[in-house]
């Protein structure tokens, strides 16, 4: 990367790892005075993080799609904008940052472990698909993450709330009621971006491999990944789940997400997918 | 005892465990190796390592589980449980389609939220239904009952998105059987009609139907490659009636059902082999795959020659390498065999170079390249593509204009009062969002029909 994208991509992770560090501190300290303060601070780490993303086009001519480092760095991005839109003049959301943040910086941080060398844009992702593709990707992403966080301050919210003396941090929290439902509304907007992003993907597939599907590991995960979502929606809307176990789901879920991204190239060396592909 | 079958195999538990199973295959594939994917080698070293194992494996059909028996045993439960669900449900959707009859009864239960406003009595039915309508509502009934909904048809949308299911699964059954795959080398100025003895390696020909004929020319291959990285693989190709066509990575030619995909690239060059008095002895296009470090050779007039490519040459070290995948500096290193004598030289890659011979000389006459196609014709593509999108479309229309429905009737007012205007509300899926929509709604109610009062709008 280039030394103003580094610095830039350097503070924008600082600000997120102290805003990461705030909650954690204002829930272990139950002091909920710092939470809104916090917002700003990734506010500030997403402007810095959006400018470090165009200094990287700047520098190689095309937005970052490919590679860890330039998934991670607009996997970042995109968590971090779900993040701030769904918490846009709604103060008691700011606080599904404690999930999403955490996961911003983790895939961040590997991303910038890998392969940040600047790249020209190669011919294999020359398609308006990738766009298609990888956008709605991160749409989906984004999505199943807040439900994650959603999830996760709901079990802490709840488990709180059977505490001799509740942490008021988790008064700034809308009710388990409203959570629970956000949960399954992120979960569903995640659910349609990620069909329109595998759909998206089959098409350029048989652009560029001659086949709209080829158990392709990385495809595989991703099919098992939405099936595993639309089971929890069936069981949501059919079956009646509904609070910790429909939050344990969500959160357990994230992980065939996860793998598919990342975990998938730690396990097998043949996947056509181009993650690691220069 | 067939009726309890049929309830059990139209379950949603079924359902259920099908995802849950199938989901699970689909990792399995992951970690047992698939052929197709596993190296021959790899898998004789497994086959050594884990006898047992393999024979297992092997038994289940497991080294290709996504056509394994068990897996097109669940796939065949999957569609069997989904035609049930979609026939149970039909009835369910039509009379949900249909606008009730009699409207309902916004006191007799049904409705997640209730709310009173008072009506002032110059009230107008007319104004109300419009703004109704301005958010979205469909109405009807009269001003003793009216009822709004939005989003009516929104219940079909579950039935389409499982009939994409169907539309997927015909469109891959027709293209699994139709399907043809071969790979074909092609280098600049070399013509193919589909014979079948000139693809690389036994192509996969289609259970239904013969292979694909075409007729297509190579007339000129460009590849760009910049700091390391190809960025494009520019391929003119004419076909069988003359037109011209550019084509790319990611960029295939179409005819009809058939395409050329672009794969990958490689040397073709001229090489003329001469005796010393200048007479030329043999000569052809030789296709060599010496691209990315590889090493490929041929045989002209009884000799063997192997070759080594480097696009940017350097020495380092006395070590030929290459700086970058740009041909910047290109050289060839051949090694040739004669007799018991074998001698690297490097030559430029450039039309003219020669390497010299003990009985003559060996010309680079012409430079070229070959590209690697993947000829594939298949049917049903376009019932896949339309299965995908009728999912999205199904989803995004289900979910994401759920239904909502108001139901109104009048009261009379107590002890000769103003007369009260009972509400009700249900939205589906979203609870928040249906409060959020009632309590604007009431407002919009009562602004509509010019109450200026305080309501007592409550939670039922």
């Amino acid at each position: 990367m280039s030394p103003v994208e580094s610095v830039l991509f350097w503070i924008s992770l600082s600000l997120y790892a102290l805003a990461a560090g705030g909650y954690v501190y204002a829930l272990v300290f139950k002091n909920p005075t710092i939470t809104e303060r916090l917002i700003h601070a990734i506010a500030a780490g997403f402007a810095v993080h959006t400018a470090a993303i165009a200094a990287r086009y700047a520098a190689q001519g095309h937005l970052p799609w490919s590679g860890d480092y330039e998934q991670g760095l607009m996997g970042g991005w995109f968590i971090i904008l779900s993040t701030l839109y769904v918490g846009y003049g709604r103060r008691r959301l700011h606080l599904l940052a404690v999930g999403t943040i955490p996961a911003a910086l983790l895939i961040m941080g590997y991303g910038a472990m890998r392969n940040p060398v600047l790249t020209p844009m190669a011919a294999s992702l020359k398609t308006v698909w990738l766009y298609i593709h990888v956008y709605f990707a991160w749409l989906a992403y984004g999505g199943y993450t807040l439900a994650m966080g959603a999830g996760i301050v709901y079990l802490l919210k709840r488990r709180d709330e059977t505490r001799p003396s509740p942490n008021p941090v988790y008064d700034k929290l809308p009710n388990l009621e409203r959570l629970e439902e956000l949960m399954f509304r992120y979960m569903v907007f995640g659910f349609i971006t990620d069909a329109i992003m595998i759909a998206a993907g089959a098409i350029w597939a048989k652009d560029l491999w001659g086949s709209y599907w080829s158990w392709d590991p990385v495809e595989t995960w991703s099919l098992v990944s939405w099936l595993i979502y639309g089971l929890a929606i069936h069981l949501r809307v059919t079956l009646g789940w509904r609070g910790p176990k429909l939050a344990w789901l969500v959160i357990v879920a994230l992980s065939t997400v996860i793998i598919t991204f990342f975990g998938v190239n730690f396990v097998v060396d043949t996947s056509m997918h181009f993650f690691n592909v220069r | 005892m067939l009726r309890p079958f049929i309830r059990f195999l139209g379950s949603l538990r079924l359902t259920i465990f099908l995802i849950v199973a199938l989901g699970s295959i689909f990792l399995l594939g992951l970690w047992i190796p698939q052929k197709g994917v596993i190296e021959y080698e790899e898998y004789l070293q497994w086959k050594r390592n884990l006898p047992t194992l393999v024979a297992t494996v092997e038994a289940l059909g497991l080294m290709e589980i996504y056509r394994a028996p068990l897996t097109l045993t669940l796939w065949g439960l999957f569609f069997v449980n989904l035609s049930l669900v979609m026939w149970q449900r039909l009835p369910v959707v039509r009379r949900r389609l249909a606008l009730p009859d009699p409207l309902p009864d916004p006191c007799g239960g049904g409705f997640t939220w209730t709310g009173r406003l008072e009506l002032p009595r110059d009230w107008d039915l007319g104004r109300l239904f419009d703004a109704l309508r301005r958010a979205g509502y469909a109405c009807h009934g009269t001003a003793e009952r009216f009822y709004g909904i939005r989003n009516r048809r929104s219940p079909a949308a579950s039935l389409l998105f499982h009939l994409s299911f169907f539309l997927l699964l015909l469109g891959g059954l027709i293209s699994v059987y139709t399907r043809f795959v071969g790979i074909v080398d092609l280098a600049e100025g070399e013509t193919f009609s589909g014979e079948l003895d000139r693809y690389t390696g036994k192509p996969s020909l289609p259970r239904l139907g013969g292979p694909p004929q075409m007729r297509v020319t190579i007339r000129k291959v460009t590849p760009l490659i910049e700091a390391h990285t190809p960025t494009g693989l520019r391929v003119n190709l004419e076909d069988g009636e003359g037109r011209l066509h550019t084509l790319d990575i990611n960029s295939p030619f179409r005819e009809g059902i058939v395409s050329l995909v672009v794969k990958d690239l490689g040397l073709a060059p001229l090489f003329i082999l001469r005796d010393r008095s200048g007479r030329e002895l043999d000569g052809a296009f030789v296709k060599l795959n010496i691209l990315r470090g590889k090493e490929d050779g041929f045989r002209m007039g009884g000799r063997e020659f192997r070759l080594r490519f480097f696009p940017d040459h350097e020495l380092v070290n006395g070590e030929d390498t290459t700086r970058s995948e740009e041909f910047r500096n290109p050289v060839l290193a051949i090694l040739t065999v004669d007799g018991d004598r074998r001698t690297v030289t490097r030559m430029p890659y450039a039309s003219g170079a020669r390497v010299p011979l003990a009985d003559g000389e060996l010309v680079l006459a012409r430079q070229s390249f070959w590209v690697r196609f993947t000829v594939v014709s298949e049917r049903g593509v376009y019932l896949v593509y339309c299965g995908f999108l009728l999912a999205c479309a199904g989803l995004l229309w289900r979910l994401g204009f759920y239904r909502r429905e108001i139901a109104g009737s009048i009261l009379p007012g107590e002890a000769g009062g103003a007369a009260l205007l009972q509400l009700a509300f249900r939205s589906e899926f979203y609870r928040a969002l249906g409060e959020e929509e009632f309590s604007s709604l009431q407002h919009l109610v009562k602004t509509s029909t010019h109450e200026e009062r305080g309501h007592d709008g409550d939670k039922g």
